[in-house]
């Protein structure tokens, strides 16, 4: 697969501004998008309201619960040619209490998650740039 | 609007596998065995689309330049990820269902080994959330699969009959990569790709082409074809979006795809012989067993171990061997999979015959997008 050069991309550190905040000394949490019109609760960030019969282009920008329940869990040892380093990993649904479900990375041991089990979002490094620098994006760890 | 009968008056495919020749010598390849067993002349075609994923643009217009056919006819390439092959058969028969040709054809054909670096697995396009999070499709499939476990019961012994019994079918089928016996234990100490799937649950990346001409009904009759295999329905979907809780052992797309074509047809799962699915994993023909209608929620694997879906089964799945046994270029399979239905359904598949079938089945979808179980689905019934 051809892979299209963004500008900016080969610098990215941070993934992403618009989904998750690391605040000083907080814990991290996801960034939901709300329609100011219809009500409907969005992840990722989508602009206009993708609710056809709404496509309202004022959002608000909520909190999303920093817990969540695995829907489900795999074990990935063959992945995406340029995330090497990064197998195996463990990636996931899980379905936050907004009634948002989230693709995402889990933080933890190969083999040790299950459906069902309570997770909490954590940050840290979810891929390399083209610079060969870790992006920081949102995971989940098994809640202690 | 009108839609005309449109019936398959030739097919044509090539030997499926890691091959030296690139997609638009393949597709040549399969474009000329379809004319041919068509028994009409390259003049008569009217209009050609080419579906394809991966190997670039204007790549219909290279599969036909060489066989002289540039500047004679409109080619429209067609992409749809993995659905791509079935969404050209379709755009041909469009066409002439609504009467704008008599005599189109679609084409499948696809190179993966190459052009793709080895010992990756396909992604979703990067700018797609889940991609950049590192999503690739067996991921997507293995979450499916353990969820199914979680919910069913069901063991990695289990899915691996998938495999054997595709490969099964598929041992005197002349056009299949991989085929004949397979063990339970060499399923299961094959590579693990993503938990559950292991290597010998997934299809190969393989390369391959299929074409499929169709005609209206006064075509069939001018060439004198006494039982001609008519399309009863031609349906594309797209996937349903929400970004909320889905069933990921349900699907969605699968079922609207294949409901409307039931519908359009007047044929239902009762009725259907044979099916060839997007069985790319074997988690997923399972799935697809449910979620076409073919038994309850939850009753896939009674289906598989009650030998309901193989040969001598109520619905033989995969009779071709399906993508487990001929892996999955792209572009190709979803011609492929009409081509093969074609064959059975006119008596041609010697050694791998679905006895007495009169209607035929085929499946495919295509795309990761999240907040969507599939980006696209395309569905044909055909009956003889």
């Amino acid at each position: 697969m051809t892979e299209k050069k963004k500008v900016g991309e080969e610098e990215m550190t941070f993934f992403h501004p618009d989904l998750f905040e690391v605040p000083e000394g907080e814990p991290p949490y996801l960034k939901g998008y709300q329609c100011k019109k219809c009500g409907k609760i969005w992840f990722p960030k989508f602009l206009p309201c993708p609710n056809p019969d709404c496509w309202s282009e004022e959002m608000e920008t909520i909190k999303l619960s920093r817990r969540g329940k695995i829907y489900s869990a795999t074990d990935v040892y063959i992945g995406q040619p340029t995330m090497r380093e990064y197998m195996p990993m463990v990636m996931a649904y899980v379905d936050l209490p907004e009634g948002v479900r989230v693709f995402t990375q889990l933080e933890g041991k190969i083999g040790s998650f299950r459906c069902g089990d309570e997770v909490e979002l954590i940050a840290g490094p979810i891929r390399d740039n083209r610079k060969n620098q870790p992006i920081i994006g949102y995971k989940f760890k098994k809640v202690s | 609007m009108l839609m005309r009968d449109v019936y398959i008056i030739g097919v044509g495919e090539v030997v499926f596998g890691m091959l030296k020749d690139d997609f638009h010598i393949l597709g040549q390849k399969a474009v000329r065995a379809a004319i041919e067993d068509a028994g009409i002349s390259w003049r008569e075609i009217q209009s050609a689309f080419v579906g394809n994923g991966t190997n670039g643009i204007t790549t219909g217009q290279r599969v036909f330049r060489d066989l002289g056919m540039c500047g004679k006819l409109p080619i429209i390439n067609v992409e749809s990820a993995c659905s791509a092959g079935a969404l050209a058969v379709h755009c041909a028969y469009i066409r002439v269902a609504t009467g704008l040709d008599e005599i189109s054809i679609g084409v499948g054909t696809e190179n993966a080994s190459l052009h793709r670096e080895p010992g990756s697995a396909p992604s979703p396009d990067m700018t797609d959330i889940e991609g950049f999070l590192g999503a690739v499709m067996v991921a997507k499939y293995g979450l499916r699969a353990q969820r199914y476990m979680y919910e069913t019961g069901a063991t990695m012994e289990d899915l691996a009959q998938v495999t054997i019994k595709n490969r099964r079918h598929a041992a005197n089928n002349p056009y299949a990569w991989r085929k004949g016996k397979i063990t339970v234990e060499e399923i299961l100490n094959s590579r693990m790709i993503a938990t559950p799937l292991t290597l010998e649950q997934c299809c190969g990346m393989t390369d391959g082409a299929g074409a499929v001409v169709v005609a209206s009904e006064e075509v069939v009759k001018r060439l004198g074809i006494g039982r001609p295999v008519r399309i009863a329905a031609s349906t594309v979907v797209s996937g349903p979006f929400n970004v909320g809780p889905k069933d990921e052992t349900g699907d969605d797309i699968v079922t609207l795809g294949t409901n409307k074509a039931y519908e359009e047809s007047g044929i239902g799962p009762e009725d259907i012989d044979m099916v060839e699915c997007h069985d790319a994993f074997t988690i997923s023909e399972i799935l697809y067993y449910e979620a076409m209608g073919f038994c309850g929620k939850g009753e896939g694997l009674r289906m598989l171990r009650d030998g309901d879906v193989t040969q001598g089964g109520k619905v033989v799945f995969s009779p071709r061997g399906g993508m487990l046994s001929y892996g999955h270029p792209m572009g190709a399979s979803g011609a492929a999979q009409i081509v093969q239905n074609v064959r059975q359904l006119r008596g041609q598949c010697t050694g791998y015959q679905v006895e007495g079938a009169k209607t035929a089945m085929s499946q495919v979808t295509g795309g990761g997008l999240q907040g969507t179980q599939h980006a696209a689905c395309t569905t044909h019934i055909l009956s003889i």
